[in-house]
Order: C-alpha cells, then sequence, then structure tokens
C-alpha cells in the first residue's frame, strides 16, 4: 500500500473545518459571511467524503451502459432512439442514451417502453439518490446555521 | 464575482455622475442583503450635499453573478419598469448599467424600499397572496410587457417554458440528467386542458416581497417572470417557496380561501412537478459558474448540486408514480 505525503488532504481538511467551527465562525457577526462560513464547511465536508469514497462517475457510466445494452439487444428497435447519440465524453453518452430511453417512454405503453420503466429508470433513480445522498453535507449545511457554534 | 471592497469607490464614482451633487458623493460600506442567491445584493448608503444641504440616500444595488439561473438584467428591469407602470408595486428602478467596466458586471440601482423581507405576519400575508391573485387578473395584452417570448395559445406557454429551463439546464450541464430530460417530455405529454395566459411572476413567496405592518411594498425578484399559467405560481408558493410559513395542502387551502381560486389536488401534482423541473434546470447553472471559477463561493457548488438533486428527487417520485399501475 503506497504510504502518504503528511499532512494528508483529509487531515488538511478536518483542520480547515475545526478552525472554521471554532475560530472564525464565533467572531463574525455578518449573517451572510456567516452563512458563507456554514456552506464552506459543507463543501469541505463534501471534499472529506468523496476523497475518501470515489471521486469519479465510471462506475454509474458502466452500469448504465450495461442496462442499456441489455435494452437494446432484448428490443432491437430501440437503436433508432439512440442514434446520434455520441458525446464527447463515454459519460455523457451514456446518460444522453439514459435520457433519450426515459424520455422515449413517456406516454408509450409498449413493451420496450415497460422494460425501459422496469429496468432502467430505477437504475438512475437510485444514483440520483446517490448523487443527494454524497453531496447532502452542502445541503444540511445551505441555511447558514452551523451545528455546534451558535451565538 | 464582485468584491464588494473593490466595488465601493467604483459605485461612489457612478453615482457622483448620477446625483447632483456638489463634490461628489460618499458610499458606506456595501451592506449584503442576505437573501437570494440569483443576484449579488447590496444596500448602497449614499452621501452628499447638494446646494450646500446635507443628503442621505440609500438604494438597492442588484448584481448580475455570471447567467446564474439564465436570467439577466435587461429582462427583469423591462419587466418590472412595465409593472411599475402598471401601477403594481415594484421598487423604482434609478440606473441601468451594462459597461462590465464599472463594476464588472451588468447591475441596476433602485431606491431602497423600506420595510422587511423576512416572515410576514398575517395581514401581510394576506395582502401578498391578494395582490398575486391581482398580477393573475391583470391584462397584459394591453400592457405591451416587453416579454422576449410571447405564447399564442396556452400549450405554447408550457413548452417555452419546458424548453427556456431545460436550456438553462443544458447550459450548466456536465452530463445529462436523464430523470430531467424525461420530466420535460412528461411535462409536455401531461399538461393540464384548462390552461390561461396570464402574467407569472415565476418566484413569488416569503423572503421575495418587501413588507411593512401589514401591506405588501414591493414584489422583488422578476427574473422568472413571463405569460403562462397562474398555477404555476401557486405552487412555487405554495409547493417551495412557501413552505416556511405553512405545508402544501394548508397553502392550498389558503389560496382557495382567500382568492376563491380553486386548485386540484391533479393541478396541483402537475405544477409541483414543473416548478421542480425548474428549479432544478435553473439550479444547474450554478454548477457551471462554481466549477468555472466565475462564482466559486460554497452556495453555487451546493445549489449546483445538492439543492438540484432533492429536487431531481422529488419530481421523479411524483412522475414515477404516475407510472404505477392503478390501484397501487
Amino acid at each position: 500500500m503506497p504510504e502518504p505525503k503528511r499532512p494528508t488532504v483529509d487531515e488538511v481538511l478536518a483542520g480547515a473545518l475545526h478552525t472554521i467551527e471554532n475560530q472564525l465562525l464565533p467572531n463574525l457577526e455578518d449573517t451572510w459571511a456567516r452563512a458563507a462560513a456554514s456552506q464552506l464547511m459543507g463543501t469541505l465536508e463534501y471534499a472529506r467524503a468523496i476523497i475518501a469514497s470515489d471521486e469519479h462517475v465510471d462506475v454509474q457510466v458502466e452500469e448504465v451502459e450495461a442496462v442499456v445494452a441489455n435494452l437494446v439487444r432484448d428490443h432491437p428497435g430501440l437503436e433508432a432512439v439512440l442514434e446520434g447519440s455520441a458525446g464527447e465524453t463515454r459519460g455523457f453518452t451514456a446518460m444522453e442514451q439514459a435520457s433519450r430511453l426515459l424520455s422515449h417512454a413517456v406516454g408509450n405503453e409498449s413493451a420496450e417502453a415497460e422494460a425501459i420503466r422496469a429496468e432502467l429508470r430505477p437504475v438512475i433513480v437510485q444514483q440520483a439518490a446517490d448523487n443527494l445522498a454524497e453531496t447532502s453535507t452542502m445541503l444540511m449545511r445551505f441555511g447558514g446555521t452551523p451545528r455546534r457554534v451558535e451565538r | 464575482m464582485l468584491n464588494v471592497e473593490v466595488a465601493r469607490p467604483q459605485i461612489a464614482a457612478y453615482l457622483s455622475a448620477k446625483l447632483p451633487s456638489d463634490g461628489g458623493v460618499e458610499v458606506g460600506p456595501l451592506e449584503r442583503i442576505t437573501i437570494g442567491h440569483s443576484r449579488g445584493m447590496f444596500r448602497v448608503n449614499a452621501t452628499y450635499r447638494h446646494g450646500g444641504e446635507e443628503v442621505a440616500r440609500s438604494f438597492a444595488l442588484r448584481v448580475e453573478q455570471a447567467g446564474m439561473f439564465g436570467t439577466n438584467t435587461l429582462d427583469e428591469v423591462r419587466t418590472m419598469r412595465a409593472m411599475r407602470a402598471a401601477g403594481f408595486p415594484v421598487a423604482n428602478i434609478r440606473w441601468v448599467e451594462f459597461d462590465a467596466a464599472v463594476i464588472g458586471t451588468p447591475f441596476f440601482m433602485m431606491d431602497w424600499v423600506e420595510g422587511s423581507s423576512g416572515p410576514p405576519n398575517e395581514a401581510a400575508l394576506r395582502d401578498y397572496v391578494t395582490k398575486l391573485h391581482e398580477l393573475h387578473q391583470i391584462d397584459w395584452r394591453a400592457k405591451e410587457i416587453p416579454f422576449a417570448r410571447i405564447p399564442s395559445v396556452p400549450i405554447d406557454a408550457v413548452h417555452q417554458q419546458v424548453d427556456r429551463w431545460m436550456d438553462v439546464h443544458r447550459w450548466g450541464r456536465v452530463l445529462p440528467e436523464p430523470l430531467l430530460e424525461e420530466a420535460a417530455t412528461w411535462l409536455k405529454r401531461n399538461a393540464p386542458e384548462d390552461l390561461r395566459l396570464t402574467l407569472v411572476h415565476g418566484d413569488p413567496g416569503p423572503l421575495n416581497f418587501i413588507h411593512d405592518g401589514d401591506h405588501v411594498q414591493a414584489f422583488t425578484d422578476w427574473e422568472f417572470s413571463h405569460i403562462g399559467e397562474p398555477n404555476e405560481d401557486w405552487l412555487f408558493l405554495g409547493g417551495m417557496r412557501g413552505r416556511g410559513v405553512m405545508e402544501p395542502p394548508q397553502w392550498r387551502e389558503y389560496i382557495a380561501e382567500v382568492t376563491g381560486h380553486v386548485i386540484t389536488k391533479e393541478a396541483w401534482a402537475y405544477w409541483d412537478v414543473f416548478n421542480q423541473f425548474k428549479g432544478a434546470c435553473a439550479n444547474t447553472s450554478a454548477l457551471r459558474i462554481f466549477i468555472t471559477g466565475a462564482n466559486p463561493a460554497p452556495n453555487m457548488a451546493a445549489i449546483g448540486t445538492a439543492l438540484k438533486l432533492s429536487m431531481i428527487n422529488h419530481l421523479s417520485t411524483i412522475i414515477g408514480r404516475s407510472y404505477a399501475p392503478k390501484g397501487e
């Protein structure tokens, strides 16, 4: 296992969070500045979480690619829906294809539309929920209320 | 992003050129108005001598933020001036500036309106809801408000607004959001049949109006206004912005009681999805503004990610229910 340089990014972020919460916030009077400091803590907490897990979208992209491939294999007519969907990146292409398929299924009662709703939509909804959970520290801090330091 | 310390002398120089002072205008420290994220809002306290008399005046400075929410100063100013000319309570805009040489970004300055944008009392809330209803009754064709888009028939308004917000999302996104693309199609295919064409404020609710005692002094934040269906406003108020005042079911009853306007549960659900879609698309712009460094403040990161995703979560749940077999 590679040995990290010290202090690590996480240690620096943890120190920044502690400093904002215990040294800066107690001395900030301005409402907007206090809200910004709290929001900054939210982004730093997000940064800590993301460097501890996965900073890339590749896993989600691969998951979508697999479902789309299965749908097209089982319903070849969907190839026409995906025509011209190639984007600049692999991730863009996968999400563009998912977008087109979900839109194609709206108000559509065909078997392929049912398959899109049954197989693709739950994956996309779950990924959105995961992304929300990952960024939720920013939402918690958005109102500007720090957890422990109250005036 | 406006640097208030850098901008202060520039604002003073600007006002010196605009106001009839004997020897220039002095500006006190700019006071950030702690509401809203679409624009930088500041109170500007100016002092100067005129004809030997000491004069003190305050203005509200509203500053663009690099394309936030896909709106612009020109459209907002045109609407506000037209609404004020129509007799609606809107702050008087003194000056509009598009030259980036002044403070680096377009802005406009309004006469300061005394009052509060905080939680209103019951009488002020009732006055606000009554006036919002009156806004929807204005003969907008006669007022010739210069909107960029004028729908010909009601369903056009839905399509125009869905396309407008999808464009904002696509401008701001890093990757396509399949659930927003789905929602755009869903909104077009499921639009109610009994649509009307009225003035729509677009962003109504607490924090976006100034009240003093029991009365509304001014409607603010007009950058989302357009011609469309008034239920868009009612759901923005009752389903989103007004939730700190009361919950959506209570809002539905309150709106009916104050205005006589009854919103069916089906219409409520549709316009709830619409506004969540609108909010999510608008919020995507903050992501671009953050990652390009145009405004690297942490509220931009939160709006462009978590806040947007919470709206996508909300709307995709309602759309998912519409797919469920009857009885589930």
